[in-house]
């Protein structure tokens, strides 16, 4: 019986620190790993960060072309291109019939605008000279979808007809300017009226009446384009911050150009809301105080201005309303503002703070009829609004992909990450559809795209973990891992020790055996 | 002759003078993007002592209020409560000048972070817009692309960071960071950033973001020093950069046409002792030729409405 070696240890010591090493190898450490790793859905990093450059480089919304009533002599080639597919057909029997039998041309829009569906342009050719003579232009742009080419019998020029075309696709500086509302999904309008002197003569307005007949209407058109939410309000012994001066000649009291732009601040503290996050638009009615009636705002060049009013491009509309000071009853009934003439002037304001577009080029345009806003002046903004919906969504997934890319120390939740996949996916489904041409599909995806980022990037636990850097983190670790880990590593050392050992013995015990 | 010489000669001094004024004010004002205005105003420290602090923000707070931005564009982020402090000699005030004469904490205030809600981590929150999705309106930044924001933070502050709540803090490049977020997000047209506390400077060191103008009340090496004492109070109730800058915006009326460079002039040396360092290279307008409204107050882009529109024609 071989005496063992005095320096080598018992054998259940070498159990116990191999058992010490197994659950620090086996359990301590991955348990450790996984309980300190910061919890990181997955997420589409490459399509986060790509997808901006892609629209930027292959969005385009598609609008259909249809030619109608030109005859196609020669080789008209007119190419599709990327924006606007061009076909030509035959103007229908009924068209034929209106084209013929009206005596001007809102008539013809009229009939016409009840056939035509949105998000296509209608080119009809007019064969009719007095038209021309009348206009004086080659082209009108109706109040639906209609373009009337008008012919005075030479051949048609298409190149006059692409040019105008161009105002019909969304360019890159639109969305930047600061005459169209900021983006969001909803919007709060808030009409006011002001009364500084209830008490020289009472105001009331039938302003229910007023939203319900002509604001809803227009805000029906603008469905696809975002909600809108209205409230109105009388506010009581507000004055505005204007000095007007007495002009003898005209017998007005004057508010010169140059006092307008402070002229909202002291009220602006009565119109926020408290509650809703939602920009706002503001329409103020203001009943001028008889100390200074008739007030009459002035333009720059100390002309009159009809309306009365002026607007702060993103936040409203200010008219001035001049009411019965000069008689005398003591009548206590109340003044009706006349719902009629401050609409007269809301909805230009309206019209103007949502963008809508001009036509640039040798065209005229139809005067209004039937509505307050044009369905091409809609589907512009519809289409520019898609654009803005689009490249803001992918904009805010890339800038969340590199943020979460570079800082590795923010949590990224599952909520999170649905979230963008969400974006992500909303987002090719609305550049497929704005490749066909759905206008409205297109906006439903990027709607939704759109608050998918936002929720993903405004996300509360998308905060770097701040005070945990890399040195502190060995500072943390080394106390817990070394008194440990040391004896353990040194116990290691001697069971190899002991192993080889062993090993030793066993191949003497061969080699003496043989 | 003696007189007519003196009379050539204040003749003259009065005419070089005019000519001076003349050409003082400024020829064109370089136009600028936004349509609105956002203050975001942040004092740090608590403690009876630091009681100039208080009076700093809320200083600036009145007059920015005064210049037009309404207090639903005004954050203001107040980490200690001087007016009702045991201590206050005349409770529910607080002043900024030993004379009394205006009571900046006044009966209209709205403090919207008050006490511990003034943390770093809220701030970040705020800058960036990720707060938790109970925050009240009037405790987010709800700023777009179109809007001119002023921050002005005041406090202890050190190189590198300024100190919240004597407990935690801010480092420059967590706000340089902060910042960039904000830019990628398009929340700010222009940021005008004003840090009065010791090495002022080191906080806007880091800054990478365009279109952000800074002004810091000392250098990296010097300590910004306070103006003085009331003895009723028995604290120092206001710091030197912000009472001079004060001494600017209190001529500053809405329709001003005082410019941004102007302002950064105030405090020279000998009245400050520190010195006031500046940050321009990330703002591309000339500051001289920026209105000081375009910050600190509200002035208004305006467009006539040209043209009625007929009611009638909806009925066609």
């Amino acid at each position: 019986m071989d005496a063992k070696p005095k320096n080598e240890p018992p054998s259940w010591s070498l159990w116990t620190s191999l058992s010490y090493a197994m659950v620090m190898v086996l359990i301590g450490i991955p348990l450790w790993w996984k309980t300190t790793t910061v919890q990181r859905a997955p997420l589409p990093y490459q399509e986060m960060l790509m997808l901006h450059e892609f629209l930027t480089n292959n969005f385009r919304i598609q609008v259909d072309v249809h030619f109608k009533g030109f005859s196609i002599t020669e080789d008209v080639a007119l190419e599709n291109t990327a924006y606007f597919k061009y076909n030509f057909i035959p103007m229908a029997d009924s068209e034929k019939e209106v084209m013929k039998k009206s005596k001007d041309l809102y008539e013809v829009d009229k009939s016409l605008c009840s056939l035509s569906p949105r998000n296509e342009l209608n080119i009809y050719y007019v064969d009719r000279v007095e038209f021309r003579k009348e206009y004086g232009q080659r082209i009108v742009v109706g109040n639906c979808n209609s373009i009337y080419y008008l012919s005075n019998s030479a051949p048609p020029n298409f190149e006059i007809i692409t040019s105008i075309l161009n105002n019909f696709k969304p360019s890159s500086n639109d969305n930047s300017s600061e005459l169209n509302l900021p983006l969001s999904i909803g919007y709060d309008v808030l009409l006011s009226l002001l009364v500084p002197e209830p008490e020289v003569f009472d105001v009331t307005w039938k302003i229910q009446y007023g939203i319900k007949k002509y604001i809803e209407p227009m805000l029906q058109k603008l469905n696809n384009f975002a909600e809108f939410n209205i409230r109105s309000q009388i506010l009581y012994y507000i004055r505005l911050n204007v000095r007007p001066k007495f002009n003898k000649d005209t017998g007005n009291y004057e508010v010169s150009y140059d006092q307008l732009p402070i002229v909202i601040n002291p009220v602006e503290s009565k119109l926020t809301s408290f509650v809703s996050q939602n920009p706002a638009l503001n329409f103020l009615v203001y009943v001028a105080p008889c100390s200074s009636s008739p007030m009459q705002i002035m333009e720059e060049d100390g002309s009159f201005i009809d309306s009365n009013g002026f607007f702060v491009p993103q936040w409203g509309g200010i008219q001035v309303y001049n009411g019965p000071c000069s008689s005398s009853s003591n009548d206590t009934t109340p003044h009706e503002v006349s719902i009629r003439s401050i609409m007269s002037v809301i909805i230009p304001q309206f019209r103007a703070l949502i963008g809508v577009p001009r036509l640039t080029g040798d065209v005229a345009v139809l005067d209004l009829r039937g509505s307050a806003l044009r369905d091409w002046e809609v589907d512009i903004l519809l289409r520019r609004r898609l654009e803005h919906l689009l490249f803001t969504s992918a904009n805010t997934l890339m800038s969340l992909g590199n943020l979460l890319d570079q800082i590795t120390n923010i949590v990224v939740t599952e909520e999170v990450g649905e979230e963008v996949e969400q974006s992500v996916n909303t987002l090719k489904l609305s550049y497929n559809e704005a490749k066909e041409g759905n206008l409205e599909k297109a906006l439903r995806y990027a709607i939704t795209s759109y608050k998918s980022s936002e929720i993903a990037f405004h996300h509360p636990s998308n905060l770097a973990q701040l005070y945990f850097p890399d040195d502190q983190k060995y500072a943390i670790y080394i106390p817990l891992f070394l008194p440990v880990g040391i004896p353990v590593l040194l116990s290691l050392r001697s069971i190899f020790q002991i192993l080889k050992n062993r090993r030793k013995k066993n191949e003497l015990e061969k080699s003496k055996s043989e | 002759m003696r007189m007519l010489k003196f009379l050539i000669y204040a003749g003259f001094l009065i005419l070089a003078s005019k000519v001076e004024l003349s050409l003082g004010i400024p020829p064109e004002f370089a136009q600028s993007n936004h349509t609105n205005n956002w203050a975001v105003l942040v004092d740090t420290s608590r403690f009876w002592f630091n009681y100039r602090h208080v009076a700093n923000v809320l200083s600036i707070y009145r007059s920015v209020k005064r210049l037009g931005i309404p207090d639903s564009q005004i954050i203001l982020m107040v980490a200690d409560d001087m007016a009702c402090n045991p201590r206050n000699p005349t409770p529910a005030t607080v002043y900024n000048n030993a004379n009394q004469n205006i009571d900046v904490y006044g009966e209209d205030v709205e403090v919207d972070y008050r006490g511990y809600e003034v943390t770093v981590e809220n701030f970040v929150r705020l800058l960036t817009g990720r707060v938790t999705p109970e925050t009240p309106r009037s405790k987010r930044l709800l700023s777009d692309g179109h809007s001119n924001i002023l921050i002005y933070m005041t406090g202890h502050g050190g190189e590198g960071f300024l100190k919240f709540q004597d407990s935690e803090e801010i480092t420059n490049t967590e706000l340089a960071d902060a910042f960039e977020q904000m830019w990628q997000k398009k929340k700010y047209n222009e940021i005008f950033f004003m840090v009065d506390t010791c090495q002022a400077a080191s906080m806007y060191e880091k800054f990478y973001s365009p279109n952000i103008l800074a002004v810091g009340s000392s250098l990296v090496g010097e300590d910004s020093l306070s103006h003085h004492v009331d003895s009723s109070i028995g604290v120092y109730i206001i710091d030197r950069y912000t009472y001079y800058a004060l001494e600017f915006l209190e001529k500053v009326t809405p329709a001003s046409e005082k410019t941004m460079g102007q302002f950064l002039e105030v405090c020279p040396k000998s009245l400050c002792i520190s010195t006031v360092g500046t940050r321009k290279d990330l703002f591309q307008r000339d500051s001289y030729k920026v209105r000081i409204t375009d910050f600190f107050g509200s002035v208004r882009k305006v467009y006539t409405t040209k043209e009625t529109f007929d009611i009638n024609i909806l009925s066609m």
